[in-house]
């Protein structure tokens, strides 16, 4: 059906990232290494791709191409 | 060095058929205590350790591997059992502070498993459809003409909002009603969702197993009837390691 579309197999990043970023069991304290700047990934990550907005659709794409090829 | 990396918390003697692997094909083990087990891999700190999380906080391409690995272990071991994920990246300084997770959670961490157990998360995502181009022209002989005009399609517009609220929120209560919990989350920016029609809701729902023909029914009959009918767009997505409902 055209109105559903299940997307299990082929997961995309921003679902993924508000999952397994946003969410999930958070602990804290003395075991666990601190990473008090891990909370801004998420907008740290905001903050580099919502400027592709502007470039229109695909620019999710190309902003994640872009960043991997700086990388290279 | 290495540290610890923790994915999640499932039952002990829960072994899945099979373990994805964590990062770079490294090993994930299964580390028991106090009726838990922690699922680990134990990493390079050089590569995976606190400074190098900091150094990539806004690197989407490592991000994304990394985000990619955390959840194929989770949804390794919630293709079949049950587990509690742990938010990204929980990192111990060694085996023993693992353990001293386990001892120091135990209360929270069994109470979170329970809760989950024998259920699993869907998403489900409902965009507003564009309204066509067409009905916004208009064509008038007067300036009264046009105002009048103007002002109905302001009202008709107004009128679908509404409408198109009231199936939002009573898809979402239909799809509650088929779950036994369910998170509303923000709406994702049309930057990051990768598609232009505005999000009108970002919900996860927790539905036992048994249950989960029975909601995706729920959902099949709101898209192809009240939500078509309002112009919102569908979006099912899992399922998924119970990532929204595993708060300790």
């Amino acid at each position: 059906m055209s109105e559903l579309s299940v997307a299990a197999d082929d997961v995309a990043l921003i679902d993924l990232l508000d999952r397994v970023i946003g969410e999930g069991v958070v602990i804290g304290g003395d075991i666990v290494l601190s990473i008090a700047g891990v909370d801004l990934v998420y907008l740290g990550l905001r903050a580099v791709l919502a400027p592709a907005h502007v470039a229109g659709p695909g620019a999710i794409g190309d902003a994640l191409a872009d960043a991997r090829g700086d990388a290279l | 060095m290495t540290v610890h990396y923790v994915y999640g918390v499932l039952p002990p003697g829960q072994a899945p058929p099979s373990l994805a692997e964590g990062p770079g094909g490294v090993e994930v083990q299964l580390v028991e205590a106090h009726g838990l087990a922690a699922a680990v891999s134990e990493l390079p700190a050089e590569r995976y350790g606190e400074d190098e999380f900091r150094a990539h906080a806004e690197d989407p391409a490592w991000l994304q591997e990394l985000a990619s690995s955390h959840h194929r272990v989770l949804a390794s071991i919630a293709d079949r059992g049950d587990v509690v994920p742990l938010r990204m990246p929980t990192l111990c300084r060694s085996r023993e502070r693992v353990l001293e997770l386990l001892e120091n959670q135990v209360d929270a961490l069994r109470h979170a498993l329970a809760n989950v157990t024998g259920r699993v998360e869907w998403g489900v995502k409902l965009f507003a459809e564009p309204r066509p181009a067409e009905k916004e022209q208009v064509r008038a002989e007067t300036g009264r003409d046009y105002l009048g005009q103007r002002m109905a399609q302001g009202r008709a517009r107004d009128e679908e909002r509404a409408r198109r609220g009231d199936v939002v929120r009573e898809c979402h209560e239909a799809l509650s009603s088929a779950a036994v919990d369910a998170v509303v989350n923000a709406p994702q920016d049309p930057a990051l969702s990768g598609r232009r029609e505005p999000m009108v809701l970002n919900a996860a729902y927790l539905v036992p197993r048994e249950s989960e023909r029975e909601f995706r029914a729920v959902l099949e009959t709101q898209a192809a009837g009240p939500c078509r009918d309002a112009g919102v767009l569908v979006e099912l997505t899992g399922p998924w390691p119970p990532y929204n409902f595993s708060v300790a």
